[in-house]
């Protein structure tokens, strides 16, 4: 169990640690999460042409997608 | 915090006393609002690292901790949520549509380098609903 507050993903907290589909994104794009009380982190999914050309350029991908 | 915030603000913005005083009197009409608080971060913030990014802070801010009193909880877009929070490397990550969609969310998370190990994230057996500005 992650701190004192659990795990919520999209602000549901999670009961199983079940697997990702597409009822998983926010708008098909983001998911958010929150460990313990305050803590966030935001995981946004990215077409996989754009993992390829950002795994390498790394940082001179940047332009390319803002 | 509350009883220092009159001192600060003289001390660490560049606000003139007038609109000092007229912060702290509103402030003191509704402490729950934290008007002194947030306006000494926002000019702390603008003073160190420039107006743009206190607007970011603002933006993450309000997006993470809803304000309980305004009642205002939808209006955020996954577009503006990835451009204020792009670029922050620890509470920011990316990942392809391939290596997301079928996997354990401990899993995820792990690999992430969200959590440190699959065990940090375990469910917890108890189940609650949690309102977050961002799924509204």
């Amino acid at each position: 169990m992650i701190g004192k507050g659990g795990l919520y993903v999209n602000g549901v907290q999670e009961k199983e640690d079940r697997k990702t589909d597409e009822n998983s994104l926010l708008e098909d794009r983001i998911m958010v999460i929150r460990l313990g009380k305050s803590t966030f982190r935001i995981i946004e999914v990215i077409p996989d042409e754009e993992a390829i050309i950002r795994d390498r350029l790394g940082a001179e991908a940047e332009p390319l997608y803002k | 915090m509350d009883e220092h915030a009159a001192q600060y603000l003289r001390i660490f913005t560049l606000l003139t006393l007038p609109k000092i005083d007229e912060i702290l009197a509103e402030h003191t009409a509704k402490p729950e609002h934290r008007l002194a608080q947030r306006v000494l971060a926002e000019e702390l913030v603008s003073l160190i690292h420039g107006p743009e990014v206190v607007e970011r802070c603002i933006f993450q801010t309000a997006a993470l901790y809803p304000a309980k009193t305004d009642g205002q909880t939808a209006g955020y877009k996954a577009s503006s949520i990835v451009k204020a929070f792009r670029g922050d490397e620890v509470m920011f990550k990316q990942i392809s549509r391939t290596a997301f969609f079928g996997r354990s969310i401990s899993r995820l998370l792990k690999e992430l380098e969200i959590v440190p190990s699959y065990g940090m994230s375990h469910i917890p057996a108890r189940m609650e609903m949690s309102r977050c500005i961002l799924c509204d």
